[in-house]
């Protein structure tokens, strides 16, 4: 039985438009992070949104063995914990509030005790504590990205679906936020699907890279077997190289825009 | 990063005591409320004392007549300005919370529109169900039109599935529909049924019997806790629609559900007293200014605001002009909106 999740023949359609057009991911192991990353429009987020189940895709979604589409949606939100793109939140609540919610309101929520203290102590560990008493409608993009992750991650769902977690973050929050989020999977042996526009960042943390184009994977594997000019010229149509450094980490160079990206 | 300049500890205390003070918060609107209920019941225009008021009550009047005037008179109006505060403006917190709109209140979807429209069919062209007394036909016909638009918008929300700005949308459309109804009425109507018709609009606590009473209590008996029940839900709510439905949270049920709720409250509400549309606007923002959007404490204040702000009007409304007792719409948004002002330019926002 798989530990992981896999995904067989994943199709959406929006109003007779198929969207997703059947999408079978490598199985991904638990304890792992796959950078999903694809241009614009490729179908990142609808698949991300379809793994959470909040779109109604057909085909087969199994983890550890279970298959989700099989399950009630409270006991899909148990296992699986999305973050949305969108920062805007407007409520008049703390962060600490709006954290204590996300565990809360959720099925099987901690106690109220128990709860503020795994609430303060997941803000202490994005290095956020001392926003915990601010209002989610006073702080700034960025801050309110980190509390949005702080409310996804408490509930410590065996699969974290990311979109674009470090959008609004300045370069030093984006390592910092990714070397959490990679010590947090290692860790709790949770798996990671997190959308990055940001390929320097998914070469640098992720173990496995999945690219999309136009509603499909065209290419799945470890990074340095996905991200190639090749691969590059074709999903994105630009013209680069990628190289490793000195310290053996992959790097990507744009020179350019690619029009022969036919393969 | 930013760095933690506080400790868990120092954290968890504050927000306990932050916690408190909302609890405080609400119990102390709650100690205002009961404070305007006995001045409302202590004003009128037949002179009694504080006293003889409070005699009347636990059933040792003075003179016979005081016992009349408390329960015939006093009590009745009171009581309905304490439930249909409070219902209106619960409606009205649960409808800015799921339309995600600080301007909605029950009235933005046509509630108001389509009672006015039942009123004035049952005031005008007397049309109206045959075999009810007189005494129901006015509430009927309009909490019939009140809840059948509710009706329809819910139908159309569950039907279509969309988000909260199509509900705005139609209950809009709901508004201009009624409203041009509603005044090919009046442009026909004789003079004096105009003049029953406008002012049933302008909203009047004092024509409520105890019957109609009953049936406001068990509405907002039966509302309120399920509402308080849904607080969770409707917080993360507040949080993102994507959010609050990767939480596990059917969206689209506790919309249905809060529907159903400001549906009872609001159409329930018009119908007894007519238009008084500025409750459930401004009550929950005062609310929120004062408690904030944990909906735990959000929702209970909303509707003791709600009913505070009502009682003070209908006290103000037997004492501004000595002998005359003003339609409480009208003396509700005067003494209202200072408030709320008020509490805007303070806050700075």
């Amino acid at each position: 039985m798989s530990s992981g999740l896999t995904t067989q023949g994943l199709r959406l359609s929006r109003k007779r438009v198929e969207i997703l057009h059947g999408i079978d991911l490598p199985e991904l192991p638990p304890g792992s992070l796959t950078a999903l990353i694809g241009p614009n429009g490729a179908g990142k987020t609808t698949l991300l949104q379809s793994l959470a189940g909040l779109l109604p895709a057909t085909g087969r979604v199994s983890l550890a063995g279970t298959d989700l589409t099989a399950l009630s949606r409270r006991d899909r939100a148990l296992r699986v914990g999305y973050m949305p793109q969108s920062t805007a939140q407007s409520a008049e609540l703390s962060v600490l509030d709006a954290v204590l919610t996300a565990l809360r309101a959720a099925p099987g929520g901690a106690g109220h005790d128990d709860a503020r203290k795994e609430a303060v102590a997941m803000l202490a560990r994005l290095g956020i504590a001392d926003l915990a008493l601010k209002l989610l409608s006073r702080l700034s993009g960025g801050q309110r990205q980190l509390a949005g992750l702080a409310q996804t991650l408490i509930r410590r769902p065996a699969l974290l679906l990311l979109d674009e977690p470090t959008s609004a973050l300045d370069p030093r929050r984006q390592f910092e936020v990714m070397e959490i989020l990679h010590d947090l999977l290692t860790t709790s042996q949770t798996l990671g699907i997190v959308v990055l526009h940001d390929l320097e960042l998914a070469l640098r943390w992720a173990d496995r890279i999945v690219l999309m184009q136009d509603g499909r994977v065209i290419a799945a594997g470890p990074p340095e077997e996905v991200v190639t000019p090749e691969t590059l010229a074709r999903a994105y149509q630009v013209k680069a190289r990628v190289e490793r450094c000195s310290r053996g980490f992959l790097h990507v160079h744009a020179d350019g825009v690619s029009h022969a990206h036919a393969l | 990063m930013t760095d933690a300049a506080l400790n868990p500890e120092t954290i968890l205390d504050f927000h306990a005591r932050a916690l408190r003070r909302r609890a405080m918060l609400v119990t102390g609107i709650g100690v205002l409320v009961v404070a305007f209920f006995m001045l409302d019941l202590f004003v009128g225009p037949t002179t009694m004392t504080p006293g003889a008021v409070l005699r009347a009550l636990i059933g040792t009047p003075d003179v016979p007549t005081d016992a009349i005037i408390l329960w015939n008179v006093r009590l009745p109006q009171t009581m309905t300005a304490l439930l249909v505060g409070a219902a209106l403006a619960l409606a009205g917190a649960e409808m800015q919370t799921i339309l995600d709109n600080p301007l909605a209140s029950p009235f933005t979807l046509g509630v108001s529109s389509a009672a006015s429209l039942g009123a004035a069919l049952a005031l005008i062209a007397n049309v109206s169900i045959p075999w009810l007394p007189a005494l129901w036909l006015v509430p009927v016909n309009a909490f019939i039109f009140a809840a059948g638009a509710m009706l329809v918008l819910q139908f159309v929300a569950a039907r279509l599935g969309r988000g909260p700005g199509t509900i705005v949308l139609l209950g809009i459309a709901l508004v201009f529909g009624f409203n041009a109804l509603v005044a090919l009425l009046q442009f026909t109507a004789s003079q004096s049924a105009l003049q029953e018709f406008v002012h049933w609009t302008l909203g009047n606590l004092s024509q409520t019997k105890w019957s109609q009473i009953g049936v406001l209590a068990v509405c907002l008996a039966v509302m309120g806790p399920w509402s308080v029940a849904s607080s969770w839900s409707l917080t993360a709510l507040r949080l993102g629609e994507d959010r609050a439905r990767a939480m596990g949270i059917d969206t689209t049920r506790l919309r249905l559900g809060s529907l159903l709720r400001i549906t009872f409250l609001s159409a329930i509400s018009v119908a007894f007293v007519g238009t008084i549309g500025f409750i459930g606007l401004v009550a929950p923002h005062i609310a929120r200014l004062a408690v904030g959007e944990d909906h735990r404490f959000f929702l209970p204040a909303s509707a003791l605001v709600g009913a505070a702000v009502l009682l003070a009007s209908s006290t103000l409304s037997k004492v501004l002009i000595p002998g005359v007792l003003l339609p409480t719409g009208i003396v509700t948004s005067l003494v209202g909106l200072p408030v709320f002002l008020a509490l805007i330019l303070r806050r700075g926002a």
